[in-house]
């Protein structure tokens, strides 16, 4: 063997590379960590493309989670001092009334209520949302976008309960 | 004048020896390291800008690299860590925009590459349905290192598992959700 060869990393092929590849893209993996790897990476065209897409996947990952949308707000706040107590009145009735889930009853309740706060108004309805046990009260259109969208899904509800 | 020039002309503005040995490795690996930022970035001017950036930290660092054998290993994973920085920082320019405008658009939606699309809404949501389809082993590994910035060891920690099913999973899903985006991307990238 050449001395000069001794010294020359083993070239990768392609298929020894590519399940390496997530590695690389979720930075387990860097250049002085694995010399040959980062070698056949800055020549070989297929297995950079294959490490972009994987790029991509983080990026969108990444993007995703920031532009989930948030859950809206539960307006201890910011809902008007009536609106509050009707709302508590019945989220506290729904409750009494055996719609939280109970250990001998869990199974045959139904998954989420929504109900329309009595008093609040078609332009600016307000929503009691009961789920796993939880009376939330809700204003769609208090958290500006996000919320903007949510009125569709709940105003169908009107002041009755939901399965 | 030629970029190498002009890379010249740019290190020294900024305080930054450029010896004959880097000047000469960038002229030779320029259309490398260009096509590189061209698998992220497609917009022309944005690729010059990024190879500067590239290139000013090749003069700055290139002294860093011990192992001849590592140098061009070395600049394509500088190229690339230029073209993700990049990606991220435009993101959190156009959501520091969307405060003030009240909307949020995905990656390439607007800004500097309105025509870029790299990152559309589209294949955000692609990628976040088909991160819903993994198995929920995959998914929760996938979620506490991009959501959480866990690593590997403090997965393994809160999962109660090794640090190689960590890994192992990781891969796993991270390559389903390639192969899933490939299907939706067809040749283009």
């Amino acid at each position: 063997m050449n001395p000069s060869d001794a010294q020359r990393p083993r070239e990768l092929a392609c298929d020894e590379v590519v399940p390496l590849l997530p590695m690389v893209a979720d930075g387990a993996i860097e250049p002085a960590a694995d010399t040959p790897l980062f070698e056949h990476l800055a020549r070989c065209t297929d297995c950079q493309d294959h490490l972009a897409r994987l790029d991509l996947v983080t990026l969108a990952l990444e993007q995703g989670h920031s532009l989930a949308p948030t859950t809206p707000r539960a307006l201890r706040f910011r809902l008007p001092l009536p609106f509050a107590a009707a709302a508590a009145g019945l989220a506290v009735t729904a409750v009494w009334l055996g719609f939280a889930p109970s250990e001998t009853s869990a199974t045959a309740l139904p998954v989420t209520q929504v109900f329309q706060v009595p008093g609040s108004n078609a332009k600016h309805p307000v929503y009691v949302v009961i789920s796993g046990g939880q009376a939330t009260v809700v204003d769609p259109a208090a958290d500006g976008a996000a919320g903007a969208e949510r009125p569709a899904q709940v105003q169908a509800v009107g002041n009755k309960l939901i399965q | 004048m030629t970029t190498t020039a002009l890379i010249g002309d740019l290190a020294a503005l900024a305080g930054i020896g450029a010896d004959g040995n880097a000047m000469a490795l960038l002229t030779r690996e320029e259309g490398a390291l260009r096509r590189v930022i061209q698998r992220y970035v497609r917009d022309a001017s944005t690729v010059d800008d990024l190879y500067q950036e590239v290139s000013l930290k090749v003069l700055r660092r290139i002294d860093s690299v011990r192992e001849p054998a590592a140098l061009r290993g070395w600049l394509f994973q500088l190229a690339r860590n230029a073209c993700l920085d990049y990606l991220r920082r435009e993101d959190r320019r156009q959501a520091g925009a969307s405060d003030v405008l009240g909307d949020r658009p995905a990656l390439g939606d607007l800004g500097r590459n309105p025509g870029e699309q790299f990152l559309s809404r589209e294949r955000i949501s692609a990628v976040q349905r088909a991160l819903e389809r993994l198995p929920e082993s995959q998914r929760e590994v996938i979620r506490l290192r991009i959501e959480e910035g866990l690593d590997h060891e403090a997965i393994a920690a809160r999962l109660h598992i090794s640090r190689q099913a960590v890994e192992v999973r990781l891969c796993r899903g991270r390559a389903t959700l390639k192969d899933q985006l490939d299907e939706i991307l067809g040749g283009e990238l």
